[in-house]
C-alpha cells in the first residue's frame, strides 16, 4: 500500500516523505528505491494546514477550520524517516546502508509482516518474544538473550511505566531455558511470583568473610569515624574471624584495643565500637550471620534466584552487593578457566553456566559521582563479563545519577517512559542508536511501551512488552481499598462485640 | 539610511502626523462614520471562485525568460481554470498579459459558478493596464451579474477630497468605524465620461467587527444597500481574517517565486547562461 513519496532533500540516513495520513512515529515503512527494498522508522511526524498555519485569533482560527474541511489538498503530511538499511540485508541480520540516497519521488509503502517477521523474530533459540512492535502490533518483537547476557542490558523508565514487569518476563524466560538469573530485589517486590523454577533467598551476609574497610560499612560506622575505623581494624584479627563465637571475640578484641593505657583517646571510640557491634547483633542478627557458609551457595543454578536485601540500610545492601558481585565474577572466572584449561588458582566453582545479575534501583548501588563497592565491582563486570558469561542487567528510574561510564557499557537498552530531560540527556549519551527525535518520543509512551536499541535487537524498535500474568510486581498501593477493607473489619469487631454484650445481658 | 532623514523625520513629526488629528481629520472622521452603514452579514452557501494572475521574469544577457499565470479556484481548492504561458524574450507586457488571463479566467468562471471574485480593482487592473480588454471584460461582469472585484487596500480619494482628505478613502473609514458593515456606495463616473468603460460602484466593507476593510466593486450603477449586503452573505462564506479564502488560494496557486523561475531556467538547460545568477540566487 502506496503511503507517499520521498520529497525534498534526501540522504542515505535520512528522507522526508509526503505521505497520504500521517505516519505514526515508530512505524516502520518500505521505500522502493532503485538500488533495492530500504526499511525506514518514522522518526517525526508532522502534520500542518495551509488554511491554520498563520492564523491570528480565535475568530480566524473557526474559520480556517471551516475552510480547511472543505479543502482537501489543505492537510500536508510529512514524515522524517530514519533509513535503517536495505531489507534484504537486515532479514539476514546486517545492516547495510544505501550508498546513495533515495531519489525524490520514490515511492514509500507500509512494511508488512513478511518484510518484518524475520527482522524481529528470526527463528533461532536465542531469540525469545518479549511484546510486539508498538505500530505494527501483528509483528512479534523478539530480543536476543545471548547479548543480553554477554553485553549487559539497561532497563530505563520513570516508576510504575512497566520495569519490573520486563524483568519478570526476561528473567522467566531465561529460567525456562535453564538459565541462571539473579535477581537483587531492593524492595522485595519478586518473592511473590508464581514460578515455579524460583528460588527466593533472604540475602545475608557473614561478617568473617569481609575485609575491615567493609565489615565497618556493615556496622553503620560512620565514613568520618577514623578512630572508630582504626579500631575495628585492629580488631578484626584472623583469630578473631575463625573463633567459634565471632561477635564475642570481635567485642573483646574491641574492648581490649579500648583499654590500652597508651592510648586513652581510643577508649571512647572503642566504646562506640562497641555499641555498633551489639547494634549489629541484636538489631541485624536476620542479616548478618557469622556460621553461615558462603551466601553464594545458596544461589542455585538454572534458577530464578531472588535475592531480597529489602531488610538491609543502604549501606549493608551496598556491601552485600558487592560481595556477590565479586564471588560470582571469581567464581565465573574460575569456571571459563578450568574449561579452557587455564586453570591457574584451584579455587572450585559452583556455576558452570552463564549468570544474568539484574540489578534494581541501581542508581543506589552505582551511583555517579560516588564512591560505593558495589559499583567497583558492577563496573568491572561491565568490563570485563562478556568474557566469563557473567552478564549484567541494570534497572533504574533514575538514570542521570548512575555512573555514566557503566550505563554507556550496557551494550542494550530497554527504554520507557522518561520524562526528565536530565535522564534523557543520560540515556542519548550512553546509546548513540538513539537519535534525538526518538528521545523526544519517551515522553510520549505509555504503560508497557518501551523503545528496545543496542545489540539485542537487529533493529531500534519501539515495541509494547507482553504483560506478566499473576501477580503485579512493583505496583502501587491500593491505599483506599485497603482503608475500606481495615474499616470494615472494624465494624465488624464493634458489633460482634455488641452483639456478645447484648447476648450477656439475655445470658443475666 | 541616513541620519538625515531620522533628524528631519523628527523635526516634521507633528506636520506628518496632522493627517491623525486637528479639526480636518475630525471633520473626516464624523462624514465617515454618517456614511457608514452597519450590517452583520450572515453566511450564504455560495460556490464562490477565486481568480487572480502572476508573473515574473529574470534576464540573461540578451534575453528574458518570463512566466504568467493565472488560476481560477475553488475554496476546496479545485482549480477551475488553469492559464500560462513563458518564453525567452524581451518584449512582451507582462502585465498587460496577466491581465488579459485574468479575464479570460473571469470569462471562463462565470458559467460554472455562483460568484466569481476578481483580486484587485477595475481600475488598476484593466481599465488602466488593458483598455483593449475592457469590453470583453465587460462583456464577462455582464453576463451572469455575478463578478466582484476585491482589494485589500485601496489609495482611492474622491469622497472626502473636498474635506481636505490628505489620505485615501479608506483610511478614514478604517478609522471611524470598528463595526461590520460598509460605506455608501460611492458610483465613479470618470470612465463612463470618457466613453471608456461604465460606471464603477464601490463601498468599503468590514465582515465582522475589528477585521481590515476590504474594498467592493461592482461594475454599473444604481446598485441599491440591499445589493452590496446579498454580497457580503456571499463573501462571508468561505472567508479567513474578512478575506475569502478563494481569492488567498489563487494568489498561493499562480504566484510565480524566484525559485519557480530557477526550476524553469533548469528546464531550458539556462542555469549557467551569463546573468543568470540572479535567477539562482
Amino acid at each position: 500500500m502506496t503511503l507517499g513519496f520521498v520529497i525534498g532533500e534526501s540522504k542515505p540516513t535520512i528522507v522526508t516523505g509526503q505521505t497520504s495520513r500521517s505516519l505514526p512515529i515508530g512505524e516502520y515503512v518500505i521505500i522502493n528505491s532503485k538500488e533495492g527494498k530500504i526499511v525506514g522508522l518514522v522518526e517525526k511526524s508532522v502534520v500542518s494546514s495551509a488554511a491554520l498555519g498563520d492564523v491570528k485569533n480565535y475568530d480566524e482560527t473557526l474559520e480556517s477550520i471551516e475552510v480547511a474541511a472543505l479543502n482537501k489538498r489543505d492537510k500536508s503530511h510529512t514524515a522524517m524517516i530514519r533509513i535503517l538499511g536495505f531489507l534484504e540485508s537486515l532479514q539476514k541480520g546486517k545492516a547495510i546502508l544505501p550508498a546513495i540516497p533515495p531519489t525524490p519521488g520514490t515511492e514509500i509503502v507500509k512494511a508488512t509482516k513478511d518484510d518484518l517477521g524475520q527482522i524481529f523474530g528470526p527463528e533461532n533459540e536465542e531469540w525469545i518474544k518479549i511484546g510486539g512492535l508498538l505500530r505494527n502490533p501483528e509483528i512479534d518483537s523478539q530480543i536476543n538473550l545471548n547479548k543480553i547476557v554477554s553485553r549487559h542490558l539497561g532497563i530505563l523508565a520513570m516508576t510504575g511505566m512497566g520495569k519490573s514487569n520486563l524483568v519478570t518476563l526476561l528473567a522467566k524466560q531465561i529460567a525456562e531455558l535453564d538459565g541462571t538469573v539473579i535477581i537483587f530485589d531492593y524492595h522485595n517486590d519478586y518473592s511473590g511470583l508464581d514460578f515455579p523454577k524460583m528460588n527466593v533467598i533472604d540475602a545475608k551476609i557473614n561478617p568473617r568473610l569481609l575485609e575491615a574497610d567493609t565489615l565497618s560499612d556493615v556496622l553503620e560506622i560512620r565514613e568520618g569515624a577514623d578512630i572508630q575505623q582504626r579500631v575495628l581494624r585492629l580488631a578484626f584479627t584472623p583469630e578473631v574471624k575463625e573463633s567459634a563465637n565471632f561477635w564475642e571475640a570481635l567485642d573483646s578484641q574491641v574492648q581490649y584495643i579500648g583499654a590500652n593505657p597508651d592510648r586513652k583517646e581510643d577508649r571512647h571510640s572503642a566504646d562506640r565500637v562497641q555499641d555498633k557491634i551489639d547494634d549489629a547483633r541484636h538489631r541485624a542478627s536476620e542479616i548478618l550471620d557469622p556460621d553461615m557458609s558462603n551466601p553464594v551457595a545458596l544461589i542455585k543454578e538454572g534458577r530464578l534466584n531472588i535475592l531480597n536485601v529489602s531488610e538491609f540500610t543502604d549501606r549493608q545492601a551496598n556491601v552485600a552487593l558487592a560481595y556477590y558481585l565479586q564471588e560470582l565474577l571469581a567464581d565465573r572466572k574460575a569456571a571459563v578457566n578450568a574449561k579452557g584449561g587455564k586453570v591457574k588458582s584451584k579455587r572450585s566453582y559452583r556455576f558452570n553456566t552463564p549468570i544474568f545479575v539484574i540489578i534494581e534501583e541501581a542508581h543506589v548501588f552505582i551511583p555517579k559521582n560516588e564512591d560505593a563497592k558495589a559499583k567497583y565491582w558492577a563496573a568491572k563486570i561491565a568490563r570485563e563479563g562478556r568474557k566469563f558469561g557473567l552478564g549484567l542487567g541494570i534497572v533504574s528510574q533514575r538514570p542521570r545519577d548512575i555512573e555514566a561510564n557503566v550505563l554507556s557499557q550496557m551494550g542494550s537498552l530497554a527504554v520507557m517512559k522518561i520524562v526528565q530531560e536530565d535522564d534523557q540527556r543520560q540515556i542519548a549519551s550512553a546509546a548513540e542508536s538513539i537519535s534525538r527525535e526518538f528521545i523526544g518520543q519517551l515522553t510520549s509512551l505509555n504503560i508497557g511501551d518501551a523503545v528496545l536499541v543496542g545489540q539485542w535487537v537487529n533493529l531500534p524498535a519501539i515495541v509494547h512488552i507482553d504483560e506478566m500474568k499473576g501477580k503485579k510486581i512493583g505496583s502501587d498501593q491500593d491505599a483506599v481499598g485497603e482503608w475500606s477493607v481495615a474499616k470494615k473489619i472494624e465494624g465488624a469487631g464493634t458489633s460482634s462485640s455488641q452483639d456478645l454484650v447484648k447476648k450477656d445481658l439475655l445470658v443475666d | 539610511m541616513l541620519n538625515s532623514v531620522l533628524k528631519d523625520a523628527i523635526k516634521k513629526r507633528d506636520e506628518t502626523l496632522s493627517i491623525l488629528k486637528g479639526p480636518t481629520f475630525e471633520k473626516i472622521i464624523r462624514q465617515a462614520k454618517s456614511n457608514w452603514v452597519d450590517f452583520s452579514p450572515t453566511k450564504q452557501d455560495v460556490v464562490a471562485a477565486g481568480i487572480d494572475s502572476s508573473f515574473n521574469s529574470t534576464k540573461f544577457q540578451g534575453a528574458e525568460l518570463w512566466a504568467v499565470t493565472a488560476v481560477s479556484v475553488k475554496s476546496d481548492s479545485e482549480i477551475l481554470v488553469d492559464l500560462h504561458e513563458h518564453g525567452l524574450d524581451s518584449s512582451k507586457e507582462l502585465s498587460s498579459l496577466a491581465s488579459k488571463m485574468e479575464v479570460n479566467a473571469c470569462v471562463e468562471s462565470v458559467d460554472i459558478t455562483e460568484l466569481v471574485l476578481m483580486d484587485g480593482s477595475i481600475h488598476s487592473h484593466f481599465l488602466k493596464r488593458q483598455k483593449p480588454l475592457t469590453t470583453s471584460l465587460v462583456n464577462a461582469i455582464t453576463k451572469k451579474n455575478n463578478v466582484v472585484f476585491i482589494s485589500k487596500t485601496s489609495n482611492t480619494k474622491k469622497q472626502f477630497e473636498d474635506l481636505g482628505a490628505i489620505a485615501g478613502d479608506i483610511f478614514y473609514y478604517n478609522h471611524a468605524t470598528v463595526t461590520p458593515g460598509f460605506s455608501k456606495i460611492h458610483e465613479d463616473s470618470r470612465f463612463e465620461e470618457r466613453g471608456e468603460a461604465p460606471i464603477i460602484s464601490s463601498v468599503f466593507a468590514r465582515l465582522a467587527e475589528s477585521l481590515p476593510l476590504i474594498k467592493i466593486e461592482l461594475l454599473g450603477s444604481g446598485y441599491a444597500d440591499n445589493d452590496f449586503k446579498l454580497i457580503l452573505n456571499k463573501i462571508l462564506n468561505n472567508s479567513i481574517g474578512g478575506y475569502p479564502y478563494a481569492l488567498k488560494l489563487a494568489h498561493n496557486n499562480c504566484k510565480i517565486s524566484g525559485k519557480d523561475l530557477t526550476k524553469l531556467a533548469s528546464i531550458h538547460g539556462l542555469s549557467n547562461e551569463i546573468g543568470s545568477r540572479e535567477v539562482l540566487g
